[in-house]
């Protein structure tokens, strides 16, 4: 079952196009990440999935039902954290979890007891007393509260420590197991990798590649790290891009013929090579070059 | 738990207007024991008519302590609905300026039903504020002036009180809905109010200006005629109900189909 699609979905700001036919869909108990730089419509998209936007043409389904006109329905249903994570500053972080719980209809002690020992939250501090870690964290448990069927997470990640961020993960995978997909965008590519079953990315509105995070990186290029005294005249040479040289040492992606390359460097002295498959960065990096 | 979020939020501003307004009220009629009979002359000799028309003291017999409540009625009039329109423009463009709309429309609430507790909050503000400064009238003409208590005249003082302070302010929340950052709203709304109340000073020293009676809920209810008539004029109430309505009507259409932008 398809929980998230998007059929040729657009949507502008006055003259601004922020998607441009957008075509997205996520399967049921998959993580997929969202990747893009900023501006790339990845919060436009977002926002449109939780009816706080609507498109300008082009058709959304959220676990089966239109944002429109099943907004309550859906809600019931989607954990949301936003980018910014922004809760009413003056409540205690104890009152904001008992708020959510009351619209959500749910009063689960133990899994709140869970998510705060977990998420190492204080309960007891005010909300505008928080770092922005903190208040991130808040906002993670309060969409996980009402263990919902779809997690829409912006960033979740931003502001936390290595250990919460662990944490998180590891909540995100129990999430997954107990048969909630999760959609996550996010700028840590490294994380996507780690934590998701199939990546997007998503240039300027449009979805410009979309693979299971495995065969993300295998674009048909392997990365390339070279030290050598020598002059190495390899610019020119076919199938080498993104070529970065600093002294002696040389980076590039290649995806032309292994026997050229070994012949080239078997007449300079090199004094190490690395060749390995390019990691997330360097495919992003890749693509929005392109 | 929304409605009582904004209780917490708002008891402060609550307690500061009608604190100030019920004070007033009873100092004004406190004041009426200290100036003697001859209060009338000497407000003659100081005030020309067209400004004692203005400020409202124009048709009001002083020495009757009934009189100076009328001139705490405009007063308290015009603070009451400088404070509704303040509460009503921010009611749900704070939420946005604030950046918590996001996750309020996150929950599984209609937003209109959101927007609608907002608004039965706001009303109930209005509410509570008019009949806290009418229980301050009511026991401060008892305990200071003793006799019989005109129920009647301060109940109807209350009542324009709500029927103008409810026209302005879902004026403003009407008018927020326009604005993307709370505090322009809430300073355009009360520029507003002063605006109209300023109308209804002009209007009063103008008599070519009358026609113009219908923009100011100021003009509509009248300290003077509430004491000398015993009523409130019916036309000016509908008027009041109907702006409201439109109002309100006319904001929550805006505000349900607003794109939550953060």
């Amino acid at each position: 079952m398809e929980v998230i699609k998007l059929e040729r979905v657009n949507k502008s700001y006055g003259k601004v196009r922020a998607l441009t036919d957008l075509n997205l869909s996520v399967n049921e108990g998959e993580i997929y990440g969202f990747i893009g730089p900023n501006g790339a419509g990845k919060s436009t998209t977002i926002r449109l999935l939780l009816n706080f936007l609507r498109t300008d043409s082009g058709a959304i389904s959220v676990l089966g039902l239109n944002p429109t006109t099943h907004d309550v329905e859906i809600k019931k249903q989607t954990g949301y954290v936003s980018a910014e994570s922004f809760m009413y500053h003056d409540m205690k972080v104890s009152d904001l979890f008992r708020f959510t719980e009351h619209y959500h209809g749910i009063r689960d002690g133990a899994k709140l007891k869970k998510l705060v020992d977990m998420l190492d939250i204080d309960i007891h501090k005010k909300f505008e007393q928080l770092s922005f870690g903190n208040r991130k964290k808040v906002a993670v448990a309060c969409a996980l509260l009402h263990s919902p069927k779809l997690l829409i997470l912006d960033e979740p990640s931003n502001g936390l420590d290595p250990v919460i961020r662990n944490n998180l993960y590891e909540l995100l995978q129990e999430e997954q197991k107990r048969g909630a997909t999760i959609f996550f965008s996010s700028h840590v590519l490294s994380e996507v990798q780690k934590v998701c079953t199939r990546i997007g990315l998503l240039k300027e509105g449009q979805l410009i590649r979309e693979n299971n995070a495995a065969e993300f990186t295998n674009i048909g290029f392997k990365q390339i790290e070279l030290y050598t005294d020598d002059t190495l005249n390899i610019g020119s040479m076919n199938g080498v891009q993104n070529l970065e040289q600093k002294g002696n040492h040389y980076h590039f992606l290649y995806s032309g013929s292994a026997n050229e390359l070994i012949r080239l460097l078997s007449g300079i002295n090199v004094t190490s090579v690395q060749i390995e498959e390019p990691e997330l960065e360097t495919v992003f990096m890749h693509f929005f070059k392109q | 738990m929304l409605f009582k979020r904004e209780i917490k939020r708002n008891y402060k501003s609550f307690l500061t207007v009608t604190l100030i307004c019920a004070f007033f009220q009873v100092y004004i009629i406190s004041m009426s024991q200290t100036f003697g009979a001859d209060v009338k002359q000497i407000l003659d000799m100081k005030m020309p008519p067209e400004f004692q028309k203005a400020v409202g003291m124009s048709g009001l017999n002083l020495n009757d302590p009934l009189g100076f409540t009328g001139i705490g009625f405009s007063y308290v009039y015009l603070f009451l609905s400088i404070a509704f329109a303040s509460v009503f423009a921010l009611i749900v463009s704070k939420e946005f300026s604030e950046k918590t709309a996001e996750y309020l429309f996150s929950l599984p609430v209609k937003r209109v039903k959101l927007i609608r507790i907002k608004l039965f909050f706001g009303l109930t503000y209005i509410l509570a504020a008019a009949l806290f400064i009418f229980l301050a009238t009511i026991v401060g003409m008892a305990a200071i002036i003793g006799g019989e208590i005109p129920w009647l005249t301060v109940t109807l003082m209350m009542l324009a009180w709500i029927l103008g302070g409810l026209a302005l302010g879902s004026f403003a929340f009407l008018l927020s809905s326009f604005f993307s950052r709370s505090r322009t709203s809430s300073a355009v709304s009360m520029g507003v109010v002063m605006g109209l109340y300023l109308l209804q000073v002009v209007i009063s020293m103008n008599k070519d200006l009358d026609f113009l009676k219908y923009i100011s809920p100021f003009d509509w209810f009248k300290g003077s005629e509430i004491i000398n008539t015993s009523e409130i004029s019916v036309e000016y109430s509908l008027i009041a109900v109907g702006i409201s309505a439109v109002c309100l009507f006319l904001g929550v259409r805006r505000y349900k189909r607003m794109d939550v932008l953060i």
